[in-house]
């Protein structure tokens, strides 16, 4: 047995990589090392069990994951190997896989045509030929949830859009899934040929899968079907209906075995334990296991404010101390504790999370008056739609030849799943926000709250060494004015774990005589 | 010809600068300091880089010149003595924060331009990069070398220089993010530096004992937040007025020649010597060491400074002039001057009122600090002035060192200086 493929694994890792079961849960916490566990559990398929590339198919969330991935492997197998087998492995995200196979079948279009796949705003083009533009978005949803159950639109205005789509040979993100579906039924021997030949499935982030993906991969199964993913941090899983692939998983595989990759290598400790705090709130139908192996560290810093506006300038002076000072001018005026641990990050190091792009407002305003270079992840991630939205990054980077320069990010709780950080902040930890509630929906039902809590638990596991939580009393957020308490989930988190912070810099000066009122109420 | 250049200012869109960093106001303060040539400073701010365009037209190769209509206007205000041609160079000084080898680093560098043109395309390339139109001095996320690469890809004739090299903070060669070479941070693309900046906290002097700098021009700058600060450092040069003849004589090409960099005693820069300033503490960097890098009063680590950091790095014991490299001088501004004849600040209204008496008398700041025969100054009533002059000519000084931001006091007269000679006998 050779070494190099299992270095530097721990217990639960090894385990899972050496595990025979045909069908297999892994659950895997945050910074567990899930992406190294697959690809050496891949690794272990090609070099041990002698597999060939060709039978195995892995599907990953996002295209940046898939091309991790194949760089990993071709890191950890032998030379002769990776260059054998690698370029046999399908490993993609479910859309690309999707593509792949239609195209491979000439579906639906016929042989010697070429396939666009048509984005948000194509799709909202394209439909303005046929509905009154207010009416889009209801329409663009209604044929989006049609589609996530598989079924193409049949009449209406639905059926007219795909009309348009035929003619002009394109698809959107949703008929990928919709189309093998009707390739498989249509011809089972196409079907049964893909079976034979895929012996492994082995899919990551498998609680985000849709009822769409899952159906597809499902159809697939022969043999072996190994999954990856971590319950708690399903944050797809609200579009219209809930539904667990993790739970579907455990009824169509009974004989399913289940194992924990549980030791966390990401977050100081005083971090994860928070965060554990938060999350065991919900119920869990799968063992969660999860301890910290990183040191303490430093208390999680909560903050309070009475507007939002303090909350994006005190968010600049902080990150400005955490930079050890930017400029001589912050430095000069003393906002810099002199503190070693500070001055390691650079801008890359930090990022800031939000519920919503338009909490972002007034932090970016505050991020240019000082001059601190950020860059957005401006897209929102619709469930299956973020492999082409990396696509176009990528694009854009390369486009004018620059080299990039280093930036402080900003994203939304939801993009941030799957990243890290060395040091994260959340704004808008406030109630209505984070659990957001909608005004036209106020109840709140306890499947959203959990979702919620679980989105808040993935933002707070993406910090390795500081984690910021703050809220504002006032806020304005999709055109009114909000005046909220702190978010309940601040309180799932045990004192000894943070400091609370009131900010010292009230937007008004109070006069002495109010000070001494506050002090007699 | 022989001319005076100070190739690093602000206007008045960087941070922390003043209103009065125009243009207009940048001519005429280097006629009264005896400036020839003045880099502009913040070319990459979109309104200072349009204000530029509407202002200057072009002279010398390289060179720019207020427009003629804008200087008449000025030139009134302008004593006869001081009276003389100015011209600008479109220059920026660009602050690069990030991570290098896993260590966060600043680096301040200094970029020149030989054309509007190519001052545009640089503009338009780092824009793309990150937010230029804030701060006259932006803070990019780019690393140094990719900056450089970035110039070197747009002309030849794009330059960039190290800014005050040794600062703690935001510097080449700084004690806090700074790197140990210039290799460290430019890599194979080194031998494109050609100078560096030294900065007020260090002299050539210093700089002489790192072998690894011989080939490297040391240049001197101002760095003025204020019009009033320009030419506390400058670059006198012997070579032919132009933007080539200025970058050629820094590259010590033939016939082109820096003569000497006027300095800041050293000890006057804010950065000379360790400490804490909110502790107020200052010390030197033999005793750094011994208390092994702490502060005595909040046991913190101070702030290394320039005298150390060079101390560090240095592989020469003692000093040595390379072959090729320029003199130096040590000068303090005429105002501080001044102020310590008259036993007030250097800011006070009787310093201003004496310092353009001076001026119309006299000549340029420049002449009167460097050149004024001290005869003169005395036939004319200013005793204390020319001995204080002739002290600082001849580098006599008492120096109390500037550390952690603090400025270091240079004293050119001594207590008994102000006794009149008369009673002096007396005691």
């Amino acid at each position: 047995m050779k070494e190099s493929s299992q270095q530097g694994l721990n217990a639960y890792q090894l385990k899972v990589v050496q595990e025979l079961s045909q069908h297999l849960i892994v659950v895997a916490g945050p910074g567990t090392g899930k992406t190294l566990t697959f690809a050496h559990k891949v690794a272990n398929l090609l070099e041990e069990k002698k597999i060939s590339g060709e039978e195995i198919l892995g599907l990953t969330f996002t295209r940046s994951a898939a091309q991790e991935m194949k760089e990993r492997l071709g890191r950890i197998l032998s030379q002769p190997l990776a260059k054998k087998e690698l370029p046999l492995i399908w490993i993609n995200t479910f859309h690309a896989i999707a593509l792949r196979i239609l195209q491979e079948e000439s579906y639906p279009f016929g042989p010697g045509s070429s396939y666009s796949l048509i984005e948000e705003n194509e799709k909202r083009e394209l439909l303005n030929q046929l509905a009154p533009k207010k009416e889009i978005s209801r329409v663009l949803e209604e044929i989006r949830k049609q589609k996530q159950k598989l079924q193409i639109p049949q009449e209406g205005i639905g059926i007219k859009y795909q009309k348009l789509l035929f003619e002009n040979k394109s698809l959107d993100f949703d008929d990928l899934f919709c189309y093998v579906s009707l390739l498989f039924k249509e011809r089972p021997e196409i079907l049964e040929k893909y079976r034979k030949r895929f012996s492994v499935i082995l899919c990551d982030e498998f609680q985000d899968t849709s009822f769409a993906q899952y159906h597809f991969i499902h159809q697939l199964v022969s043999k072996h079907f190994l999954v990856f993913g971590d319950p708690d941090q399903a944050i797809y899983s609200f579009t219209g209906d809930f539904f667990s692939s993790f739970e579907q998983f455990k009824k169509d595989y009974p004989d399913h075995k289940i194992l924990s990759l549980s030791e966390n290598y990401r977050s100081q400790m005083t971090i994860l334990e928070a965060a554990k705090q938060v999350i065991n709130k919900n119920q869990s139908f799968l063992p969660r296991e999860l301890e910290a192996r990183m040191e303490e560290g430093l208390p999680i810093q909560i903050t309070s404010y009475q507007t939002e506006r303090q909350e994006s300038e005190m968010i600049v002076r902080e990150i400005e101390s955490l930079l050890g000072g930017s400029s001589y001018f912050s430095i000069d005026s003393q906002w810099t504790k002199k503190d070693r641990e500070n001055s390691r990050y650079g801008f890359k190091d930090i990022c800031i999370l939000y519920r919503f792009h338009r909490e972002s407002r007034l932090l970016k305003k505050a991020l240019e008056r000082a001059g601190l270079p950020y860059k957005v992840f401006e897209k929102e991630t619709k469930k299956g739609e973020v492999s082409k939205v990396e696509d176009l990054q990528n694009f854009q980077n390369n486009e004018s030849g620059l080299p990039e320069g280093e930036a402080i990010t900003l994203m939304t709780l939801h993009r941030s799943k799957g990243l890290e950080f060395p040091v994260i902040f959340i704004l808008g930890c406030e109630e209505g926000v984070i659990p957001y509630t909608s005004s036209e929906n106020p109840l709140i039902q306890s499947q959203e709250i959990e979702e919620e809590r679980r989105l808040f638990y993935v933002g707070m596991t993406r910090a390795k060494n500081r984690l910021f939580l703050s809220h504002a009393k006032k806020r304005m957020l999709f055109g009114k004015m909000l005046e909220s308490n702190p978010s309940p989930f601040l309180q799932d988190i045990e004192e000894k774990l943070k400091v609370l912070e009131k900010s010292k810099t009230p937007e008004k000066k109070v006069s002495a005589q109010d000070n001494q009122l506050s002090l007699f109420n | 010809m022989k001319f005076i250049a100070d190739l690093h200012i602000h206007s008045y869109l960087s941070r922390a600068c003043s209103p009065k960093l125009k243009p207009e106001s940048l001519y005429r303060w280097c006629q009264l300091k005896g400036i020839t040539v003045l880099a502009t400073g913040d070319f990459t701010h979109p309104r200072w880089f349009q204000e530029l365009q509407e202002k200057l037209i072009p002279a010398e190769s390289g060179l720019f010149q207020l427009k003629p209509d804008l200087a008449a206007v000025i030139d009134k205000d302008i004593p006869e003595s001081c009276r003389a041609p100015v011209r600008f160079l479109l220059g920026v000084e660009i602050s690069s924060i990030y991570k290098k080898n896993d260590r966060v680093r600043k680096v301040h560098n200094l970029v020149f331009a030989p054309s509007f043109e190519i001052a545009g395309k640089i503009n338009a390339s780092l824009e793309k990069i990150g937010n230029i139109r804030s701060d006259g001095r932006p803070i990019l996320g780019l690393d140094s070398k990719k900056l450089l690469t970035i110039l070197l890809g747009i002309s030849d004739q794009a330059y960039l220089i190290p800014a005050h090299a040794w600062t703690p903070h935001f510097a080449v060669f700084g004690s806090e993010s700074g790197f140990d070479s210039l290799e460290e941070c430019f890599d194979e693309l080194t031998p494109n530096i050609f100078a560096i900046e030294t900065g007020l906290s260090s002299d050539p002097l210093m700089n002489w004992r790192i072998s690894n700098l011989d080939k490297i021009t040391l240049i001197s700058n101002s760095d003025a937040h204020s019009p009033e600060k320009l030419a506390r450092e400058g670059n006198l040069l012997d070579t032919q007025l132009s933007y080539d003849g200025i970058f050629g004589a820094f590259k010590r090409k033939k016939g082109c020649k820096l003569l000497k960099t006027l300095e800041f005693f050293p000890e006057e820069g804010k950065y000379h010597v360790d400490g804490h300033r909110k502790c107020k503490v200052s010390m030197s960097p033999e005793e750094t060491i011994k208390r092994k890098g702490l502060c005595p009063e909040c046991e913190k680590p101070v702030t290394v400074g320039v005298l150390h950091r060079i101390a560090k790095l240095a592989d020469r014991k003692n000093p040595k002039k390379p072959e090729q490299a320029a003199d130096y001088e040590h000068i303090v501004p005429l105002k501080e001057v001044i102020g310590q004849t008259l036993q007030v600040g250097a800011s006070s209204r009787r310093v201003d009122a004496q310092y353009h008496q001076l001026l119309s008398l006299f000549g340029n700041e420049f002449y009167i600090l460097r050149e004024l025969p001290v005869k003169q100054l005395e036939k004319e009533g200013y005793p204390l002035l020319a001995l204080a002059l002739n002290r600082m000519r001849q580098g006599k000084a008492d120096v109390s060192p500037g550390y952690d931001g603090e400025y270091g006091v240079i004293s050119l007269l001594k207590e008994k200086d102000f006794v009149p000679t008369g009673q002096l006998a007396l005691l």
